[in-house]
C-alpha cells in the first residue's frame, strides 16, 4: 500500500553531492530514491544512518531523517532508532571499510537477532575518503598509500559472512545496473528482518583495477539463472563463489538476491516479552516497592 | 538517648553473610531506625572473604563510621582480617566451632558454636546466618519482631516451611544466648521506634530507580563491574513503563544504541565503569555536537586499565569533564550518597533535555554497594523536564524553516537552544552530523559558520550556569570566616560531613562546601566561599587531587589536597586528623598531602 506519490526526485535533498564525476555511489542515490518512490514511503518516515567514508555521506544528499554517525558505527544508532521507534524504516547505507573493517564488531549482532533494518554497503573495495588505502574487500594485490607493495591480504567475502551471521535476507547489486539496484533495495526495505545489500560501486578516483569496465562483462543474475532464494545451502555455496573472478578472468561475479527467509524479527520479540509483563499505571508502584516489604 | 551502633560480619562468601546484613538494615528501618549498610564481597563468584557492616542509628547517618563496634565473625578468615582493628570497648562474637581468638585488651568475646547450632541441632547448615542474627537479637536486644518480618517477605514465594525453619533459627540463637552467655558489654538496641515512611535502595538501584522516575525508555547495557546492577535493576522496571533494556556488544554500540533512540524521540540512557567509559569517548563528542540528549552514569572503579573492579575511587573526574576530542558542552553530577542518587539521576535527564547536551552522573564502586533508608520519593512532587519538540502550529511565521529546510542548528536564539525535530513529523525533517554545519545541517568548513555554531553550543552553558547550577552546591558555612573550609565531592562528602560535625563539636570554625555539579563550574559560588575560609582542604580519593587541580585551573582557589588511593573510601577519622594536622601546622597553605605525611609510611589499609 502506497502511503504517498512522490517522484523520485521529491526524494533528493538540496545538499549537493560532493563525490567525483563517476562515482559508483550516485547510482546508489537514484536507486534509493526511485525505491522509496516506488514503495511510496512518507520521508518523515524514514531514517538513514551511515557511518563515516565517501558513501556515508548519502543520508546527507536524501530528503528523509538523517544521520551522519561516526566511522564503524551505524549500524549501533540504526539499532537504537529501530528498538524505540519500530514504525520507522530504517536504513543503513556504509561502506566497506565502514562496515567490515571498524564496524565489523556489530553487524553480527544485529544480523543475528534479525532486527529490521536495511543495511546498504557500497563496495568500492577501496578506502575513498581517506585517499586510497586497501579495505577489508580489496583483492590481493591492491596498491594503496600504505601498501605501496600490493596488499598481501586476503579479502573478506561480504556475501558469506552476512548469511553466516544470520542475515534473513542477503543480495548483491551493482551500481552500473540501476534497475537491477532500484528492485533489490526494494525487496531489502519490503523484507521484515536484517537485510543486507552489497553494491559493487566502483571508484574511478581511486580504484583502477575494480571499474565498471571491469565488472561489465562479468555480473550475472543468479534469479535470472534460476536460484531460490530460499535455499540457504545453495546460497551459500553461490557466496562461496562471490570472489572467485579475482583469480579466474572468466568467473562470473553473481548478483541478485542469494537468501530471503521470514524469521521473527527482534522486534516481535520483544513486543511478545513486553506482553509478558504487566504495565503499571502510575511510577509510584515502582518507588514503592523498596519500602520495607509490608506484610 | 544518641544511639549509634556499628555491626559487622563477616566470613565466607556465599555463607548468607551479605543476606545477614541485608535482613539486619530491612529490619532496622522497618523499626524506625537511620540505617546505612556497605557489603563487599570477592572478585570471586563463590568463596573468598565476603563482609556486610551496617550501622544503626536515632540521628542521620552519612557513613558506616570509623569501624565498628560489634565485630560478628563466621569464620578464622573474618577474624584474621579485622583483627587489627579490635579497639578496647568492642564486641566479638564469634563461630567457636571453627576457631579460637587470641585474648584482645578490652575486647568483650562472646564464644557461640554457631556451626554447631547448624549442623547438629538444626540439621540444615544454611540457617547459620539466621542462628547468628538470633545471636544479636539475644545480645543486644534487636527487635525480633522486625526481624521475623523481613524473614517472612524474604521467604514468602518459598513458603510457610522455610519461614518456619527460619524463625526456628532465630530462636536457636535467641535460646542459645539466654541460656549460655552472660553480657558483659553496653550495647543495647533502644525500643522501635513507630515506622518511617522509607524506602531502602542500594546507590545503583536508586540510580535506576530515578532514570524511570525521569521519563527514561530506552537503556542500552554492556556489563562491567560495578555498573552492571544499574541494568539489572532497570530492566524489569523499563519494561513495565513500556520501555526496553538492550544489551549491545561493546560500550561503543551502547552510548551508539541510546544516542539512536535519543535522535528518535525517546529518553535514553546507558551506565558503565572507567574502561567503557574511555570506549564511548568519540560518541561523547558527538552527542555534544549534535546535540542529542543523553545520560551516562560512570560507576567509578579503581583504575588505570582494569585496575581493580570492585573497589572504590574518585578517578574520572578528568575524563568525565574533559574527554574527547574538540570542546563540547556538558554538564557532569556527582551523588555523595544513595538517596542523592536517585534524585540527582533525575536531574541528568531534566539538564540533558533542557540543553540537548550530554550528562555524565559520576558514582563509585562503594556507593553502588552502599544500601541506605530514604523517605519514600513521591513521584508527583518531583519535576521532569522534557525536550523541546517542533510543533509547526507554534511557528506560525515559519522561523525555524528555511527554503522547506528545517533549522535543527538555527544560530537566531538567544541561548542557543532549537527544538528538536522527531521522525514522523513532516514539518521537520533534518540530518545531524557530527562535521560541522550551517543552521540547516548542510556541511561547512567556513570560518564564520563554524565560530557561530561553537558560540551557539557554548552559550547553552551559560544559561545553566545562570538558571540551573546553584541548586547543585550544598553550602554548609555558618562561620564569617572559618579557619578551614573543606570542598569536597562524592562519596568522600558523606565521609568530610561527619568529620566537620565532630570537630565543630570539638569547637573548630569550619566551613563546608559540596558540590554536586562538577562541571561546569560557578566560580563565583566556589570563590566566594573560599574567601570565608582562611585555608581549603580537599579530600579526595584518587592520586592527583582531580577536582582540586581542576579548581586551580578554573578559579583562584588554591586548595590543599588530602588524596588516598588504596581502593577504600575515607572513613571520617582520618579526614578529622587531616583537618587537625592542618590546624596544627599553621605553615601548610596549599599542596598536595597523603595519609604518609600524618602516620608515616605504613599509612594504608585504616579500614
Ligand atoms: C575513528 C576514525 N578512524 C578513522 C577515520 C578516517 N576515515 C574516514 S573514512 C575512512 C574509510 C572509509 O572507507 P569506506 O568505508 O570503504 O568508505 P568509502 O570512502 O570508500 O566510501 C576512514 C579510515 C575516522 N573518520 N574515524
Ligand atoms: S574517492 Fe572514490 S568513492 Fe570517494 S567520491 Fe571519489 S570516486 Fe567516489
Amino acid at each position: 500500500m502506497l502511503e504517498v506519490h512522490l517522484k523520485p526526485a521529491d526524494y533528493k535533498s538540496d545538499v549537493e553531492p560532493t563525490w567525483c564525476s563517476g562515482c559508483g555511489d550516485f547510482g546508489v542515490v537514484a536507486a534509493l530514491t526511485r525505491a522509496y518512490s516506488e514503495l511510496g514511503l512518507k520521508p518523515e518516515n524514514i531514517v538513514s544512518v551511515s557511518g563515516i567514508g565517501c558513501s556515508s555521506r548519502l543520508p546527507l544528499f536524501v530528503k528523509n531523517y538523517s544521520v551522519h554517525s561516526l566511522h564503524g558505527r551505524a549500524i549501533p544508532v540504526a539499532v537504537g532508532i529501530k528498538l524505540a521507534r519500530p514504525d520507522l524504516t530504517v536504513i543503513v547505507e556504509t561502506g566497506d571499510g565502514d562496515l567490515f573493517s571498524i564496524g565489523a564488531g556489530h553487524n553480527p549482532h544485529a544480523a543475528r537477532r534479525n532486527i529490521d533494518i536495511t543495511v546498504i554497503c557500497m563496495d568500492n573495495q577501496v578506502y575513498g575518503l581517506t585517499k586510497n588505502q586497501v579495505s577489508p574487500t580489496s583483492r590481493e594485490g591492491l596498491y594503496g598509500s600504505l601498501t605501496p607493495y600490493g596488499s598481501i591480504d586476503r579479502p573478506v567475502n561480504p556475501i558469506a559472512t552476512m548469511l553466516s551471521y544470520g542475515a534473513t535476507f542477503v543480495a548483491q547489486t551493482y551500481a552500473g545496473n540501476l534497475k537491477h539496484m532500484t528492485e533489490v533495495i526494494k525487496q531489502a526495505i519490503q523484507h521484515k528482518g536484517f537485510s543486507f545489500v552489497n553494491v559493487i560501486s566502483p571508484c574511478p578516483t581511486f580504484n583502477k583495477v575494480d571499474t565498471f569496465q571491469y565488472y561489465k562483462g562479468k555480473v550475472k543474475d543468479i534469479n535470472e539463472q534460476g536460484h531460490d532464494p530460499s535455499d540457504y545451502r545453495k546460497a551459500l555455496e553461490l557466496a562461496f563463489h562471490d570472489l572467485d573472478h579475482y583469480h579466474d578472468p572468466n568467473a562470473p561475479v553473481p548478483i541478485g538476491v542469494f537468501y530471503k527467509a521470514e524469521l521473527e524479527t527482534y522486534e516481535d520479540r520483544m513486543q511478545s516479552v513486553k506482553r509478558r509483563y504487566k504495565q503499571v499505571e502510575d511510577v509510584q508502584e515502582l518507588i514503592d516497592m523498596c519500602k520495607p516489604k509490608a506484610l | 538517648m544518641a544511639f549509634d551502633l556499628t555491626i559487622k560480619i563477616g566470613g565466607e562468601g556465599g555463607e548468607g553473610v551479605i543476606s545477614a546484613g541485608d535482613f539486619l538494615t530491612e529490619s532496622a528501618a522497618r523499626a524506625g531506625y537511620y540505617v546505612v549498610n556497605f557489603k563487599s564481597f570477592p572478585a570471586e563468584i563463590k568463596g573468598g572473604y565476603a563482609q556486610s557492616t551496617i550501622r544503626v542509628s536515632n540521628k542521620k547517618l552519612y557513613t558506616t563510621g570509623d569501624g565498628f563496634d560489634i565485630l560478628c565473625c563466621f569464620n578464622g578468615e573474618a577474624y584474621e582480617f579485622n583483627r587489627k582493628h579490635l579497639r578496647p570497648g568492642t564486641v566479638l562474637v564469634y563461630d567457636s566451632s571453627d576457631f579460637e581468638p587470641e585474648e584482645h585488651e578490652g575486647v568483650v568475646m562472646y564464644p557461640v558454636p554457631l556451626s554447631h547450632l547448624a549442623k547438629d541441632i538444626m540439621k540444615a547448615y544454611i540457617t547459620k546466618n539466621v542462628i547468628a542474627l538470633g545471636v544479636l537479637c539475644g545480645l543486644f536486644d534487636i527487635p525480633v519482631q522486625s526481624i521475623k518480618d523481613s524473614i517472612k517477605a524474604k521467604f514468602l514465594r518459598k513458603g510457610q516451611e522455610i519461614i518456619e525453619l527460619n524463625y526456628k533459627a532465630l530462636e536457636t540463637g535467641i535460646n542459645y544466648v539466654r541460656e549460655n552467655i552472660k553480657k558483659l558489654d553496653g550495647y543495647l538496641f533502644p525500643p522501635a521506634k513507630e515506622p518511617k515512611d522509607v524506602v531502602i535502595m542500594e546507590g545503583n538501584q536508586a540510580i535506576a530507580k530515578g532514570a524511570v522516575v525521569a521519563g527514561c525508555k530506552f537503556y542500552a547495557a554492556y556489563p562491567i563491574t560495578p555498573a552492571t546492577t544499574v541494568g539489572n535493576y532497570i530492566v524489569e522496571d523499563l519494561i513495565r513503563v513500556g520501555g526496553w533494556l538492550y544489551q549491545a556488544e561493546d560500550e561503543i554500540a551502547s552510548l551508539g544504541m541510546a544516542l539512536g533512540a535519543s535522535f528518535a524521540g525517546v529518553k535514553a540512557m546507558t551506565a558503565t565503569s572507567g574502561p567503557g567509559l574511555c570506549l564511548m569517548t568519540e560518541f561523547i563528542s558527538y552527542a555534544g555536537m549534535t546535540e542529542l540528549p543523553i545520560v551516562i552514569v560512570d560507576v567509578q572503579r579503581v583504575g588505570p586499565a582494569t585496575g581493580m573492579p570492585t573497589k572504590h575511587e574518585q578517578g574520572d573526574l578528568y575524563h568525565a569533564i574533559y574527554s574527547g576530542h574538540g570542546e563540547i558542552p556538558r554538564a557532569v553530577l556527582a551523588p555523595t550518597n544513595v538517596e542523592e542518587s536517585f534524585y540527582l539521576t533525575v536531574e541528568a535527564f531534566n539538564l540533558a533535555e533542557k540543553y540537548q547536551i550530554p550528562v555524565i552522573v559520576l558514582t563509585d564502586a562503594s556507593l553502588s554497594l552502599r544500601a541506605e533508608a530514604f523517605p519514600t520519593p513521591k513521584v508527583k512532587d518531583i519535576k521532569v523536564i522534557n525536550r523541546w519538540v517542533y510543533n509547526a502550529e507554534d511557528d506560525p511565521e515559519g522561523k525555524f524553516r528555511r527554503a522547506g529546510r528545517f533549522l535543527r542548528y538555527a544560530l537566531f536564539t538567544e541561548d542557543g537552544i532549537t527544538p528538536m525535530g522527531v521522525p514522523g513529523d513532516p514539518n521537520a525533517i533534518h540530518a545531524i552530523t557530527g562535521l560541522e554545519r550551517q543552521e540547516n545541517s548542510d556541511p561547512r568548513n567556513r570560518p564564520d559558520i563554524r565560530t557561530w555554531q561553537m558560540d551557539k553550543r557554548f552559550k547553552k552553558m551559560e544559561k545553566l550556569l545562570r538558571e540551573d547550577a546553584e541548586k547543585f552546591y550544598e553550602m554548609d558555612a555558618p562561620f564569617e570566616k572559618a579557619d578551614i573550609g573543606i570542598i569536597s565531592w562524592g562519596l568522600t562528602a558523606s565521609a568530610t560531613k561527619e568529620a566537620v560535625e565532630r570537630l565543630r563539636s570539638k569547637g573548630r570554625k569550619i566551613n563546608a562546601l559540596y558540590p554536586k555539579l562538577l562541571w561546569p563550574l560557578r566560580v563565583d559560588i566556589l570563590e566566594n566561599f573560599a574567601k570565608s575560609c582562611r585555608r581549603i582542604i580537599m579530600p579526595e580519593s584518587n592520586y592527583s587531587g582531580q577536582l582540586a587541580t581542576v579548581l586551580r585551573a578554573e578559579t583562584r582557589i588554591r586548595p590543599i589536597s588530602y588524596c588516598i588511593y588504596r581502593g577504600e573510601p575515607f572513613i571520617p577519622r582520618e579526614i578529622e586528623e587531616f583537618i587537625e594536622y592542618v590546624l596544627e601546622n599553621s605553615y601548610i597553605e596549599e599542596g598536595k598531602f597523603t595519609p604518609a605525611n600524618l602516620y608515616g609510611e605504613k599509612a594504608y589499609g585504616l579500614i
